[in-house]
């Protein structure tokens, strides 16, 4: 089996796996399902727990160093939330976020404010604007989180350049939220109104709201997009395949070419002098 | 089939030289002892070229064995790397020339059949037949050409699994 073709074959069952996830939440569930998605240690669990309202203990694992591992998800009275792996690139957890992110009516996207997108963020944004097709702008929104961490002046010129470097690559700029979750944690549990407040926690809440998803629409929308990638896949896995075959059995040809060559002289030589021996044979008669 | 045209040529020629000959014999009618001494010595010249004759068939039937001979191993190392091709016994030339068949049946089943080489192209696995009616012979292919086959059914599997997705879709 060639590289080629088993990495076209794995590709086919991701997408094959997509769609059938896809498929089977058209008739179940019809709450919103809203994933957390972005690069590892982001702050996305703990997002999570705050949406969700867990405060004392957590629903969702979080820590300082890499943390959720499989999707897990909650279900609230209006929506479904589902935690993520982080994504980062090198590993094969990416692809249950990417089966995560495939689930999502809507998707935050988290992402701390240590500087710019960096490129596999934008490279796993792109993926996911793809597959939301006309949805993507509406229901991707974008979460700088530990908002906390950082002088506003800071985080909002980092805010700036994301909402730039999304134009430019994405061609569009999503909703954007400055959160952080620990002000909201702690305001919470003290009854520091303020804290809460500068958390922006209730405005990310909001906006879910006003988005009314259409979750039908939006998961139509989703199998269109699989189906026409799958189709893409499954013709280049064809081609592929039929060019193997070509391959195949034009090197047999080649290979017996010398065995053909050799047979048929032999074959015309021994034609031949059946024909000399006969014609002799007639004349001695 | 260049053969029935050559046989026709060859009767036709055939034709001529009886004709030829039975004039010839007309001719020579008058004379006595004269008579009986050429009569003697044409019959020794005939029966001279008889052997001759029947020396020459025997020289184009070795000829031809000759040249099988010589051209197993040339057959031999043409398949090298494909199928290995082991001559039986110190003759393994084993067609005949005055044989008016083509050639010898087939063995039964045949190599091809044996290895399910259907997958070779299909003059190829006709020159295969052949080789085997012609010589005396077993073939073994390689490990290698034998992956073919496997690989080429998988792709298929993988063909017909394909379809069947796009058509679901
Ligand atoms: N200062 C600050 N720290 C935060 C905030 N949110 C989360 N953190 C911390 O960031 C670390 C990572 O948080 P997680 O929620 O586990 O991050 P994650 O994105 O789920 O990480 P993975 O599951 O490993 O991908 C934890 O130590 C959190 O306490 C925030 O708003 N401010
Ligand atoms: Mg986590």
């Amino acid at each position: 089996m060639t590289a080629k073709d088993s990495m076209a074959s794995a590709d086919l069952d991701v997408l094959l796996k997509q769609a059938s996830d896809i498929l089977a939440r058209k008739q179940g569930q019809d709450k919103p399902v809203i994933a957390v998605w972005g690069m590892m240690n982001a702050g996305k669990s703990y997002l999570l727990n705050m949406l969700t309202h867990h405060y004392n203990a957590e629903y969702f694992p979080t820590k300082d160093t890499r943390e959720t591992a499989q999707l897990k998800q909650f279900e609230g009275e209006s929506y479904i939330f589902l935690d993520t792996p982080g994504l980062d690139a090198h590993d094969a957890d990416d692809q249950v976020a990417m089966d995560g992110a495939a689930k999502a009516d809507v998707v935050l996207f988290v992402h701390q404010p240590k500087g710019e997108l960096e490129k596999i963020e934008l490279d796993f944004l792109k993926q996911l604007k793809e597959s939301f097709g006309v949805y993507a702008e509406k229901n991707i929104v974008l979460v700088i989180s530990k908002a906390d961490a950082e002088s506003l002046e800071k985080i909002e010129q980092i805010e700036q350049k994301v909402l730039e470097q999304c134009h430019l690559h994405l061609g569009f700029a999503p909703e954007s939220f400055l959160i952080s979750g620990t002000r909201f944690h702690k305001g919470i549990q003290q009854h520091k109104d303020g804290l809460v407040k500068a958390s922006h926690l209730q405005e990310l809440k909001q906006h879910i709201e006003t988005l009314g998803i259409d979750v039908r629409a939006v998961r139509e929308e989703r199998i269109r997009h699989v189906q026409n990638t799958l189709l893409l896949e499954i013709s280049a896995a064809e081609e592929a395949l039929n060019d193997e075959k070509l391959q195949l059995e034009d090197n047999l040809y080649w290979n017996f070419a010398r065995f053909n060559d050799a047979m048929l002289s032999l074959d015309l030589s021994m034609t031949l002098k059946k024909v000399e021996y006969m014609n002799e044979r007639i004349l001695g008669e | 089939m260049a053969l029935p045209w050559l046989i026709g040529a060859a009767v036709v020629a055939l034709g001529a030289a009886a004709v030829s000959a039975f004039s010839d014999d007309s001719d020579s009618g008058s004379g006595g002892n004269g008579d009986e001494e050429r009569r003697r010595r044409e019959r020794a010249e005939q029966e001279r070229k008889a052997r001759a004759h029947k020396e020459k068939l025997e020289s184009m039937k070795e000829a031809f064995v000759q040249e099988g001979m010589q051209r197993a191993n040339d057959l031999q190392q043409s398949l090298e790397g494909q199928i290995k091709v082991i001559l039986l016994g110190n003759k393994p030339f084993k067609a005949i020339l005055d044989n008016d068949e083509e050639y010898h049946n087939p063995v039964s089943p045949t190599y091809v059949e044996v290895y399910d080489l259907q997958f070779l192209p299909q003059g190829t696995q006709d020159y295969l037949v052949k080789l085997e009616s012609l010589y005396d012979v077993e073939l073994e292919p390689e490990e290698e050409l034998m992956k073919v086959p496997v690989r080429l059914k998988e792709i298929d599997h993988k063909l017909a699994q394909l379809k069947a997705l796009r058509e679901k879709l």
